[in-house]
């Protein structure tokens, strides 16, 4: 839609056009009027040359001057324009007059016609026209009802009615054309005015977005404008007019590259805009832009298409400097590299047993602290008595310790151990002053970190969680033949032997997880398992039976419980089910919960689901089917003293096995 | 992307390296030392990556038959000179290849050169199928 034009800017454009014509028509009027003040003596008699003369001497004079400070047609004089016309053709009119009135000739107003066809030609003003034209006209008349009659006097009035009627032909004619021009002109001067706006707001746009944005055109040359970021992301070249090819590969080494992608932005534009989908996949999504010797920056393009009608005219690059990016993904694959060798060779540590490693972290402990409680006395000053032989112990100590973490491949603690044997050697003899002292006590506190590090780390490794920091190697024989003995007792000694005896949760569900998400994916399903409470203990009869128990209830949720992919995605759920296997201590005892998050138990069956030969399922396979597991499972933790419930549960089914004393 | 590339190098190390690569960027690729039987492995590859200077072996004679095995497919693949040395690299056409790919060593560069190779040949078989039919 277009915007309306306010109608006094048009009057002020034709003003504006009327002033354009002032100094012109006064350089022709002029030096006319000085012919005519040369010319009257000699063609008129000397009563009208001597009056006539100096009027058009005087009206040459004037339209020179006029003309002269007209020249320029700033707003000032463009202000005054109607007003100079109007001067123009006082002057005129005043020379026809005069020579009208002293000539006594009603002919000689053939002037006047010329004066109302000029002043139609040089007027935009309605109001000034119709003034001009009046005041010629009755002076026309005037002249004719005081003059003698002229035996031509009616053609001479026909000839100002044809000069009237053509004077006011061509002044609508002219006006209709200068307001119609003018508001062109105002459309044109608005629209290029939103046109630069919109150019600086898309400017502030590219530049906001920090990306190094360009668009090119066929020929595969950078086109308009260019965010900021791009001179940084694409080089000082990325300007307009530069090829983008050369931008991204200016080296001869990526001329596989640059083929492919000049081959690629030709077939963009080659091809219908419909054919984007499949050609754009094919764009580079990377490239390893050159920006010196041997140094590279990895940026990541892409590209959108600008289209008209079915044609894609132009290309739209967006580049980002994903430098930090990379830089960032190679330091955290480092870390993980590092953090997964260091938890292989923990896991390693385990499975043989963990009980080296563990008497090897309370020596640690207790090396450190003696190390630390010798270096506190020779701080505090009693260095001058035994100072020395306290560092030395201090340093066998922290020497010994470093020896055992390398023989464990602990590397950071190693080195922190060796930086402190270091500081302790060099306080030693009173070489120096307290600065290795003061190293030395930092570096405790790092050697404490890096044992503090290795104990978490072999914690997370263990399938027992923190319960295999209290491990030590025992025959179970004997601690089942202890617990026999003493179990019975209700003093300490008899705690001790249920402790002894007892086994981590974490232990009896460690084959659980691989196991589960094996029977899963047989099945069509995908679970995993989640374990908490690994380091509370089980009391002995139950962790007789809780590995078979528990192999039930998973093997019941994944055949029963847990749905398809498919079905989860319907109701809202992640493809992997979950089996949660919870184990808390509880008054003296453990309560376990069985939990996941399938289809849950049907109400109509939740009253058979103990019973033998029950169940849900219509076929019999290896995992499930014959109504055998759940009330397998209840025997045996009758026989050990524990129940089996179903509990209600919000989603899914959660089965809950506690000590039988509880009913 | 999707595509299969045979690479043909002596060195165990180097096409360890460049299968563990380009499987992660996507490609699926087969990696042999051997260059008896390696026509075997030419159905279904988009590229085939020779190194030209395998010692005792003649990397020319192992193009020429690769391309003999692959007259006969119904889709050929593109031959690439794959090398370290940027001089030889500018010599492929004259070694008879369809094109080179450079900076051996460096994975990454590798990686991006062979999927511009693919990109390329993809880009190739479309152009095909819009082409207007031949007028004879």
């Amino acid at each position: 839609m277009r915007a309306p034009i306010d109608p006094e800017q048009i009057e002020e454009g034709l003003r504006r056009s009327t002033a354009r014509s002032i100094s012109l028509l006064c350089w022709v009027l002029s030096p006319l009027y000085l012919i005519f003040a040369i010319s009257h003596p000699l063609i008129h008699p000397a009563f009208l040359a001597r009056v006539m003369t100096p009027i058009a001497a005087a009206t040459a004079v004037a339209l020179f001057t006029l003309g002269f400070r007209a020249r320029r047609a700033d707003d000032a004089l463009a202000a005054r324009a109607p007003l100079q016309a109007v001067g123009i053709a006082m002057l005129v009119w005043l020379n026809v007059t005069v020579h009208v009135a002293l000539s006594g000739k009603a002919h000689e107003a053939t002037n006047y016609g010329l004066l109302v066809i000029g002043v139609g030609a040089l007027f935009y003003s309605v109001r000034y026209y119709v003034a001009v034209t009046s005041l010629t006209l009755a002076s026309y008349a005037l002249s004719v009802a005081l003059l003698p009659p002229h035996p031509l006097g009616v053609h001479f009035a026909f000839l100002m009615l044809s000069s009237t009627s053509l004077s006011l032909a061509i002044f609508v004619v002219r006006r209709r054309a200068g307001v119609r021009l003018e508001a062109l002109r105002l459309r044109e001067a608005a629209q290029t005015a939103s046109l630069a706006d919109l150019s600086a707001r898309l400017q502030a746009v590219l530049d906001a977005m920090r990306e190094g944005i360009v668009v090119v055109d066929a020929e595969g040359r950078v086109r308009g404008e260019t965010s900021r970021e791009s001179a940084r992301v694409l080089g000082d070249g990325a300007r307009d007019g530069a090829e983008l090819a050369a931008l991204l590969y200016p080296d001869e080494a990526a001329r596989v590259e640059r083929r492919a992608f000049e081959d690629w932005l030709a077939a963009v534009f080659e091809a219908k805009a419909s054919a984007w989908e499949e050609l754009e996949p094919l764009a580079p999504e990377r490239v390893l832009l050159r920006v010196g010797a041997g140094e590279t920056r990895p940026i990541a393009l892409e590209f959108r298409p600008m289209v008209v009608g079915d044609a894609v005219t132009r290309v739209v690059v967006r580049a980002r400097d994903e430098s930090d990016k990379h830089a960032l993904e190679r330091a955290i694959r480092a870390q993980q590299e590092a953090f997964a060798r260091k938890l292989s060779a923990m896991q390693r540590l385990v499975a043989g047993g963990g009980q080296a490693l563990v008497a090897f972290l309370r020596n640690a402990e207790d090396r450190l602290a003696r190390a630390t409680a010798l270096l506190s006395s020779v701080e505090r000053g009693a260095r001058a008595a035994t100072g020395d032989a306290d560092l030395e112990e201090a340093v066998e100590h922290v020497h010994t310790l470093k020896a055992e973490a390398d023989a464990f491949e602990l590397d950071g603690l190693r080195d922190a151990a060796h930086a402190l044997e270091g500081a302790l050697c060099a306080a030693q003899g009173g070489r120096v002053s307290a600065a290795p002292l003061v190293e030395a006590r930092a570096l405790v506190d790092r050697v404490g970190e890096a044992v503090r590090e290795t104990r978490e780390l072999l914690v997370r490794a263990s399938p027992v969680g923190a319960e295999v920091l209290a491990q030590t190697t025992v025959r179970s024989e004997d601690v089942a033949r202890l617990h026999a003995l003493l179990s019975a007792r209700e003093d300490e000694l008899g705690l001790l032997a249920r402790r002894l005896a007892a086994r981590p949760f974490g232990e009896l569900v460690g084959l659980l997880p691989p196991a589960v998400a094996k029977w899963a994916a047989r099945l069509g399903k995908r679970a995993h398992v989640v374990v908490e409470g690994q380091d509370v203990l089980v009391p002995p009869a139950l962790a007789r039976v809780l590995g078979g128990v528990l192999g039930h209830l998973a093997r019941n949720a994944v055949a029963h419980g847990l749905e398809l992919p498919d079905a989860r995605a319907d109701a809202g759920k992640p493809a992997h089910g979950e089996l949660r296997l919870c184990c808390e201590a509880s008054g003296g005892d453990v309560r376990i919960v069985v939990e996941d998050d399938g289809a849950g138990v049907d109400a109509a069956q939740r009253a058979h689901i103990f019973d033998r030969g029950f169940t849900s399922r219509g076929a019999v396979d290896a995992l499930a089917g014959r109504g055998v597991g759940l009330s397998a499972a209840t025997v045996e933790l009758a026989g050990a003293g524990y129940r089996l419930r179903l509990v209600p549960s919000p989603v899914g089914a959660r089965f809950a096995i506690e000590p039988a004393a509880l009913s | 992307m999707n595509g299969r590339v045979l690479v043909i190098d002596d060195q165990a190390v180097v096409l360890s390296r460049i299968t563990t690569a380009l499987q992660g960027a996507g490609l699926e690729v087969v990696a042999t030392a051997q260059t008896v039987g390696a026509a075997r492995h030419l159905r279904g590859c988009d590229l085939v990556l020779i190194d030209l200077h395998m010692p005792g072996l003649d990397g020319a004679a192992v193009l020429a038959s690769l391309r003999e095995a692959a007259a006969g497919l119904e889709e050929r693949p593109d031959f690439y000179l794959f090398t370290s040395d940027t001089e030889a690299a500018r010599d492929w056409q004259a070694a008879g290849f369809d094109g080179a790919i450079s900076h051996k060593g460096d994975e990454e560069h590798v990686v991006l050169q062979v999927l511009a190779a693919v990109r390329g040949r993809r880009l190739r078989s479309v152009r095909k199928s819009k082409a207007p039919p031949s007028r004879r």
